[in-house]
């Protein structure tokens, strides 16, 4: 089936999901008891309450992504980056350190990063784990919960989760079936795999700019990256709030208190509500009496890799297959792990 | 058509995809091996418990209740009643456990959460009943006046524990024994506040912020989230108004910070000298403006009125079904004898308790914690000096005189949660050589009410309690 035949399929699905949509918010709007201006209150106020609550890391994270494309070249990354593709799936996994940005900021960073030559394994276990593990998040999670398991809980499954799946990309993932569209890498792949061509002339990179040139350049790029990732950002924000509107949050708790159960229902809360990795702590913290500890890590760990707004911002960086794997592995290892931990683990 | 072609890595993320459910299918089928927890448990350990402690164990989710209910039982066993907060039980035992004694509460495995997981295995947890200790005001002689805690079998231990430079006014101790609340007159502006010590960490808390006022004689409600007080407001600056009469506030420790407010919005009823029923569901207290013990239930609102002349409001007993007061007699050759009534407030009836000729006057009940008995404070010119105490069965009207020194007036006494012991205030009225003591000072005594024995507690002290 060609482009062109696929393409009256792709329109007839895509408004058999619009009138899905629609019956649901009809019913919604019909069974909810408020009338349609309430409706609309309620969705503006969570829209721009996610957006806003966004918009400061896409904007750090795009000017990081400025910043990279400015000063790091392709050999930095060849130098930093192990050849061992395990060891380099390793460094992905920690890389937030280094770019401390949460699940909004992350994806432009990650993007560049491809564009300078990133092994794609390591830029996938980035993308997972760095909205986690990063100073940032760490020391929140550790302000709600303190020092203890939920902490460690929330450290180890992240770890386990991106590194396995950054290996799944590295054993076989190849760029051209998985990033989209053919701007990336005229890079070298040094370190991770033979996953990316190698780059013919290392002798043809520019040379390195002046700080205030690279810092112009910086915040030009920011710029236009910003308000590329930014449409991804506020459809997905959009997205959230209709969620959230439409779908009641309390049903899906009352759902949720079986050691298998509670795990599917957090997770599911976590895709929905889209909060920030940096305070999704201190909402958890609110779960945690009533909740079992397993569902409450599920929620501190899968929200962070997937939820609705990142999901639309992953479109913008890899194919649409690729990012219903990038869905499907987070949730299913977050699930086994959640259930693994309440029906074994007296946490 | 052609097929669509799958790629290796398709090929791998969906082999992984497909590992992944078939290990959390396996997670699910080999069951819950960890079940409902027991997130804490008190009271738990040597000395932990103490006479009146209830029950209490939270579980790590909410669980079904009355599966918990029909499996939880100690041993020794006793009977009580069950209340819920959140995923916490709490067993209230309607009768105090024996101070010394060991309990063991179990909980049989079955129990069940709402979603369906249980208690995978009996969890047993133990604790030792601390023994009774008594607190009580010192010096009766001199200023400044502080609490005092003594054990009965080690009168040499008494400790003071609390450091007031103005003096503590009056205390009450909490239904688990865990902390006192107490009156306290301020540095500065001579008014009073009631404060809360925790006796295990000494932290101290005011309660109260009685500007131009005074709040005084605390008194816990059973079931430990209340304390009943009297408040005076002194009205200074106010041009020809004086201070006002008693009235009975209520501090709700179940907020934070904990606030007050009046027991009643009828600004008409006054009141003093509160005391609850064991249920905490009733109050009585005396209203000066009706003559008569007012009986306020809190559950519907209503308020049952006992007119008496004595001034007193009586003693409620522990169901807050029935009320003795003591009755002043106005004797026809001159003279006033007090007579005891026991009024059953469900019906109405009123009997007269006391028996004797007019040389008997008896002025002070109080009921055993089982509502069996009353301790009656009692003066028989015809028989012995000073103020006895007898112990009246409530059924059977039967008498026993329990205390016959004639050298010691028997003015205040309580029993203890078990019902086994009195502390009593007495006075020594005479020395041994039966003629006045002009240095006698106040004294706490305990007497075992089966034997009969008693043991000086402490000598100068006044205003005994027992911290059970």
């Amino acid at each position: 089936m060609n482009h062109e035949s696929r393409a009256p399929l792709r329109r007839l699905m895509l408004t058999l999901a619009g009138i899905g949509a629609g019956i649901v918010a009809l019913t919604a709007l019909l069974t909810s008891g408020s009338d349609l201006g309430t409706l609309l209150s309620i969705f503006s106020t969570r829209f721009l309450g996610i957006f806003i609550e966004a918009v400061p890391f896409l904007l750090l994270g795009t000017f990081v992504s400025g910043l990279i494309e400015a000063f790091l070249t392709a050999e930095d990354i060849a130098r930093v980056v192990p050849r061992n593709r395990v060891l380099a799936t390793v460094v992905g996994t920690f890389m937030g350190f280094t770019f401390p940005v949460c699940e909004c900021g992350v994806v432009p960073v990650v993007r560049r990063l491809y564009s300078k030559g990133l092994p794609l394994s390591v830029g996938v276990t980035f993308l997972l784990a760095a909205p986690v593990i990063n100073p940032i998040v760490l020391a929140s999670t550790a302000a709600a919960f303190g020092i203890g398991e939920v902490l460690i809980g929330r450290i180890l499954i992240t770890i386990i989760v991106a590194f396995s799946i950054g290996l799944v990309f590295a054993v076989a993932a190849r760029p051209q079936e998985v990033l989209r569209g053919a701007p990336m890498p005229a890079a070298p792949v040094m370190g991770g795999s033979g996953e990316l061509p190698v780059m013919p002339l290392l002798s043809a990179l520019p040379p390195r700019k002046t700080p205030l040139a690279g810092l112009r350049d910086a915040v030009s790029l920011a710029g236009d990256e910003f308000f590329e990732m930014g449409r991804y950002l506020i459809i997905g924000s959009m997205l959230a709030a209709a969620m959230q509107t439409f779908i009641s949050q309390e049903f899906l708790l009352t759902l949720g208190r079986g050691p298998i159960i509670s795990v599917i229902a957090m997770q599911g809360l976590a895709f929905l509500l889209s909060v920030c990795s940096t305070v999704d702590s201190f909402l958890a913290l609110a779960f945690a009496g009533t909740f079992t500890t397993g569902s409450v890590l599920a929620f501190l760990t899968f929200g962070p890799m997937v939820d609705i707004k990142s999901m639309l911002m992953f479109l913008g960086v890899f194919r649409r297959r690729i990012v219903l794997y990038l869905i499907l592995l987070p949730l299913l290892m977050t699930l086994l792990i959640g259930i693994w931990i309440n029906l074994n683990l007296a946490l | 058509m052609a097929k669509p072609t799958l790629s290796r890595f398709d090929r791998l993320v969906l082999l992984t995809a497909a590992a992944l459910v078939t290990a959390i299918a396996l997670t699910a089928l080999m069951g819950d091996r960890v079940g409902v927890r027991l997130q804490r448990v008190a009271p738990l350990g040597e000395n932990a418990g103490h006479s009146t402690s209830p029950i209490l164990i939270t579980f790590s989710e909410p669980m079904d209740r009355p599966t918990v209910e029909s499996r939880l039982r100690t041993d020794p066993a006793v009977e009580g009643a069950f209340s819920w907060s959140g995923q916490t039980i709490t067993l209230k035992p309607s009768r105090a456990f024996t101070p010394g004694s060991s309990v063991t509460v179990i909980l049989e495995k079955g129990a069940r959460a709402e979603a369906g997981r249980e208690v995978l295995s009996e969890y047993r947890f133990g604790f030792t009943v601390a023994p009774l200790r008594v607190a009580y005001l010192f010096p009766a002689d001199g200023i400044p006046q502080n609490i005092w805690i003594a054990d009965p079998m080690q009168p040499e231990s008494a400790r003071q524990i609390t450091d007031s430079p103005t003096g503590i006014f009056d205390f009450s101790v909490s239904p688990d024994g865990a902390q006192i609340a107490f009156s306290e007159m301020n540095t500065l502006e001579n008014t009073y506040d009631i404060k809360l010590l925790t006796l295990a960490t000494g932290e101290l808390r005011q309660l109260t912020n009685c500007i131009d006022a005074s709040c005084t004689n605390p008194v816990w409600n059973p079931n430990g989230r209340q304390i009943a007080y009297e408040r005076v407001e002194y009205n200074t600056g106010m041009d020809n108004v004086g201070q006002s009469p008693t009235r009975i506030w209520l501090i709700d420790l179940e907020t934070s910070p904990a606030t007050t407010r009046p027991l009643l919005n009828e600004t008409q009823i006054l009141g003093y000298s509160p005391q609850w029923s064991a249920d905490g569901r009733r109050i009585a207290f005396y209203d000066r403006g009706s003559i008569a013990t007012l009986v306020y239930d809190l559950s519907d609102g209503r308020i049952l009125a006992v007119p008496n002349s004595s001034g007193a409001p009586g003693a409620l007993s522990p169901d807050g079904t029935r009320l003795a007061y003591a009755e002043l007699l106005v004797l026809e050759g001159g003279g006033s004898r007090s007579i005891l009534h026991l009024v059953d407030l469900e019906t109405g009836s009123d009997q007269e308790f006391t028996i004797g000729d007019d040389l008997v006057s008896d002025q002070r009940a109080q009921w055993s914690p089982d509502g069996s008995m009353l301790a009656v404070a009692r003066q028989n010119a015809a028989a012995i000096r000073g103020t006895q105490i007898v112990l009246i069965d409530v059924e059977s009207g039967g008498t026993r005189q329990f205390t016959d020194d004639p050298r010691y007036a028997n003015a205040f006494f309580w029993y203890d949660p078990t019902g086994a012991q009195l502390v009593v205030q007495r006075f020594p009225e005479l020395g041994e050589d039966m003629q006045p003591d002009p240095l006698a000072r106040p004294q706490i005594w305990t007497f075992d009410l089966a034997t009969g024995g008693g043991v000086m507690v402490a000598n100068n002290g006044f205003l005994p309690r027992w911290i059970p």
